[in-house]
C-alpha cells in the first residue's frame, strides 16, 4: 500500500469489530425518530392480542379439560404469541424495509463504500433486527406480567429466546430479499410462509393436536422452537435444560444458515 | 513519489453473457485528475465500481492504491472517497447526521466527525440546512451532500461518477472549483462525465469509452489534435442540395440536420464553399471539442 497523504483527522486503527459497531450506531440513530412509535405500537399490539385471544377466546376454553396444562388459556397462549410476534416483526423488517435499504434508497449501497465488509454489514443487519425484536419482546413480557402470566424470574430470559427467533427469521428472509429483485414475492412469503407458520407454530394449541405430517413440519420451523423456549421460560412448562439446548441449537443453526446465504446474496447485489 | 493509484490491465466485467467492460487497460498517476468520457452504457460506472472495490472484476488485473480490491477491499476503501451515480443518502437522517454517521465508519471519533461534518456542510454550501432532513433537499443539493460525504475521511483518491449531472451551472462551477482545491492538495481524482466541457476543464488526462472499450486516451488537447482538426465548420443546406464534400477534398461528418466539416481554418473554408457556389443556409465556425473526437472515432454523437 502507498503512504497516505496528510490528514487533519485521525482514522482509528481498524479494529475487527469497529465497523460493525459503527453500523449499529447508524441504525440506532435512524431508530431514534421512530422509537416512540415503536414503543406505543409495541404495547398496544400485545394488549389487543392478549385481550382478544387470551382473555376473550380464552373464556370459552377450559384449559384444564383440554389438557393445555395451564391455569387458563391466557397463560398458555400469551408466551406463544410473544414468540410468534418476534417472527412477524423480523419478517416485516426483512422484506420491503430491507429492500429499501439494499436497493431502493440504497443506504446499504453507500455504506458498502466504507471499510465495513459485506459480511459485517449483513451480520449487523441481522443483529439489528434481533435488537428490534428484543425491544418488542421486552415490552411484550411487561404486558404479560401485567396480566400476571409469568411464573418465575426465568421469564426475564424469554426476550433473548425471542431475539434468537427474530434473528433466525431476520437472516433467512433478508437473505431472500438480497437474492431476488422480485418484490411481488414478499407478499407471497407473508401469506404462504409467515401466516401458516403463525397458525401452526404451537402458539395457539400444542402441535401434537396436528396430523402427524403437519406436526413434523411444524417442528422444523424456527418459530416452534421459539414458542417452546418462550413458554418454557415464562410459565416453566414442559422444558428441561436439554430440550432448551436443542431448541437453542436449532435456532442457532438457522441463524448460521441465514448469515451464510445472506452475506453472499448481499455481496452479489451490492457488487453487481 | 508513491506508486500509481490505479493500474488496470485487460480489466473486464461481465454480467452473465453480457460484457459491460471489455478488457480495458489504463494507469492513473498520483495527484492526477483522470476522466472517463463515454455515452450511456459505455461501461463507465461498471469500471468505477470495480475500482471502488465493491464489484469484483470478471478477469484482468486491477490494483487500487497499491492493493488488490479483491483482497484488501476494506483497507483500500478506508482511503477512498466514492460518489456513486445515485446519491444513496440516508433519508431517515439529517444532513449533518448523514455526514457524521458516515465518518464514524472510517473510525473517526464523534467529536472530529462533528467538526468534519460542519466543515463539509460549509464546503457544500449547505451549512444553513444542517439540521434539515435529507428528504427536504433538491436534487442538486443532494448531489452536493453526496460529494461532501465522500470527503469525510480525507481520501487519497476520490471517485466521482457523473458528479455534476443534475447540478445547475452555478453549482457545477462551485464543484469544479472544489475539485481543483482537492487536486491542489494532491488528491487523485477519477471521474466520469457526459460533459465535454467538464472533461476539458477538469481532466489532465482522459479515456473515451464506447461499448466497454477504451477507444482513445490522452490529454483533452492532444486527443483533439490527434483525431480532429483545430476548428469545425458546421453547415446546413436545404434537403435537396447535392454538395459533395468528398470531391471538394473536405473531411466531413454528415449529421441528421447538418454537416460538420473538419478544417484548420473554418472561415477560410466557408468562404471557399461560398465562392464555389455552395452557400449554406446557415453556418457556424467553432473550436473542435472532445465531442468531435468521439464522433470521429465512433461515427456517433456522445449525447443523443
Ligand atoms: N448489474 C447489472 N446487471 C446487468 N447488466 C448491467 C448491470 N450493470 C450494468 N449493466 C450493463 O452494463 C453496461 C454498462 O453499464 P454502466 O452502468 O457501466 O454504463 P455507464 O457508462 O456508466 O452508462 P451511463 O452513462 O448511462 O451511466 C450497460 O449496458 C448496462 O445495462
Ligand atoms: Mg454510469
Amino acid at each position: 500500500m502507498t503512504t497516505a497523504t496528510e490528514r487533519s483527522i485521525t482514522l482509528e486503527r481498524p479494529r475487527p469489530l469497529g465497523p460493525l459497531i459503527h453500523f449499529l450506531e447508524h441504525q440506532f440513530l435512524r431508530f431514534r425518530t421512530t422509537f416512540r412509535g415503536t414503543v406505543v405500537s409495541g404495547t398496544v399490539g400485545p394488549l389487543l392480542y392478549l385481550l382478544g385471544i387470551g382473555v376473550g377466546l380464552g373464556s370459552q376454553i377450559d384449559a384444564q379439560d383440554s389438557g393445555l396444562g395451564t391455569a387458563d388459556y391466557l397463560q398458555f397462549v400469551g408466551p406463544g404469541l410473544m414468540a410468534a410476534a418476534a417472527m412477524q416483526t423480523a419478517a416485516s423488517e426483512s422484506l420491503w424495509q430491507t429492500a429499501g435499504l439494499l436497493r431502493w434508497e440504497g443506504t446499504y449501497v453507500s455504506v458498502s463504500n466504507t471499510p465495513l465488509s459485506t459480511g459485517q454489514l449483513f451480520f449487523g443487519h441481522v443483529l439489528w433486527i434481533g435488537f428490534r425484536v428484543f425491544v418488542g419482546s421486552a415490552i411484550y413480557l411487561a404486558v404479560l406480567a401485567g396480566f400476571g402470566v409469568p411464573t418465575s424470574l426465568l421469564a426475564l430470559l424469554s426476550p433473548f429466546a425471542a431475539l434468537l427467533t427474530g434473528m433466525a427469521f431476520g437472516s433467512l428472509i433478508s437473505a431472500w430479499t438480497g437474492y431476488t429483485t422480485k418484490d411481488q414475492s414478499y407478499a407471497v412469503i407473508l401469506r404462504l410462509g409467515i401466516i401458516p407458520m403463525y397458525l401452526f407454530s404451537g402458539a395457539f394449541y400444542p402441535i401434537s393436536q396436528l396430523p402427524a405430517a403437519l406436526e413434523f413440519l411444524a417442528r422444523l420451523t424456527p418459530v416452534w422452537h421459539g414458542v417452546r423456549l418462550c413458554r418454557g421460560l415464562i410459565i416453566q412448562q414442559d422444558l428441561n435444560p436439554s430440550q432448551a439446548l436443542v431448541h437453542l441449537a436449532v435456532l442457532a443453526a438457522y441463524i448460521c444458515l441465514g448469515l451464510f446465504l445472506g452475506s453472499r446474496f448481499f455481496r452479489k447485489t451490492l457488487g453487481s | 513519489m508513491a506508486s500509481k493509484p490505479v493500474i488496470a490491465k485487460d480489466l473486464s466485467k461481465a454480467f452473465g453473457d453480457f460484457v459491460a467492460v471489455d478488457g480495458i487497460s489504463f494507469e492513473i498517476e498520483p495527484g492526477e485528475s483522470f476522466a472517463m468520457l463515454g455515452p450511456n452504457g459505455a461501461g463507465k460506472s461498471s469500471t468505477m465500481r470495480m475500482v471502488s472495490t465493491v464489484s469484483p472484476r470478471t478477469s484482468g488485473e486491477l490494483q487500487v492504491l497499491g492493493g488488490d480490491p479483491l483482497a484488501d477491499g476494506s483497507a483500500i476503501r478506508s482511503r477512498l472517497g466514492v460518489v456513486a451515480q445515485e446519491d444513496n443518502l440516508d433519508a431517515a437522517l439529517t444532513l449533518r447526521e448523514n455526514l457524521m454517521v458516515y465518518a464514524r465508519y472510517f473510525g473517526i471519533g464523534w467529536k472530529q466527525a462533528g467538526r468534519k461534518a460542519d466543515e463539509l456542510l460549509e464546503f457544500a454550501r449547505l451549512a444553513d440546512r444542517a439540521k434539515a432532513p435529507v428528504m427536504s433537499l433538491s436534487g442538486g443539493m443532494k448531489r452536493r451532500l453526496t460529494i461532501a460525504r465522500a470527503l469525510v475521511n480525507e481520501p487519497d483518491m476520490v471517485l466521482l461518477d457523473e458528479p455534476t449531472t443534475g447540478l445547475d451551472p452555478q453549482a457545477r462551477h462551485l464543484l469544479w472549483e472544489r475539485l481543483y482545491q482537492l487536486k491542489e492538495r494532491g488528491v487523485t481524482l477519477l471521474l466520469t462525465t457526459h460533459y465535454m466541457d467538464e472533461a476539458e476543464q477538469l481532466a489532465d488526462r482522459l479515456v473515451i469509452m464506447d461499448q466497454g472499450q477504451i477507444v482513445a486516451e490522452g490529454s483533452p488537447a492532444s486527443l483533439i489534435a490527434q483525431h480532429v482538426t483545430r476548428e469545425v465548420l458546421e453547415v446546413r443546406y436545404p434537403a435537396d442540395s447535392t454538395v459533395d464534400f468528398q470531391t471538394l477534398g473536405l473531411r466531413n461528418e454528415p449529421l441528421a440536420d447538418r454537416t460538420l466539416v473538419y478544417t484548420d481554418d473554418g472561415e477560410g473554408t466557408l468562404a471557399k464553399l461560398i465562392t464555389d457556389g455552395h452557400t449554406p443556409t446557415s453556418s457556424l465556425v467553432r473550436r473542435a471539442s472532445l465531442e468531435d473526437v468521439f464522433l470521429a472515432l465512433t461515427g456517433r454523437t456522445l449525447v443523443e
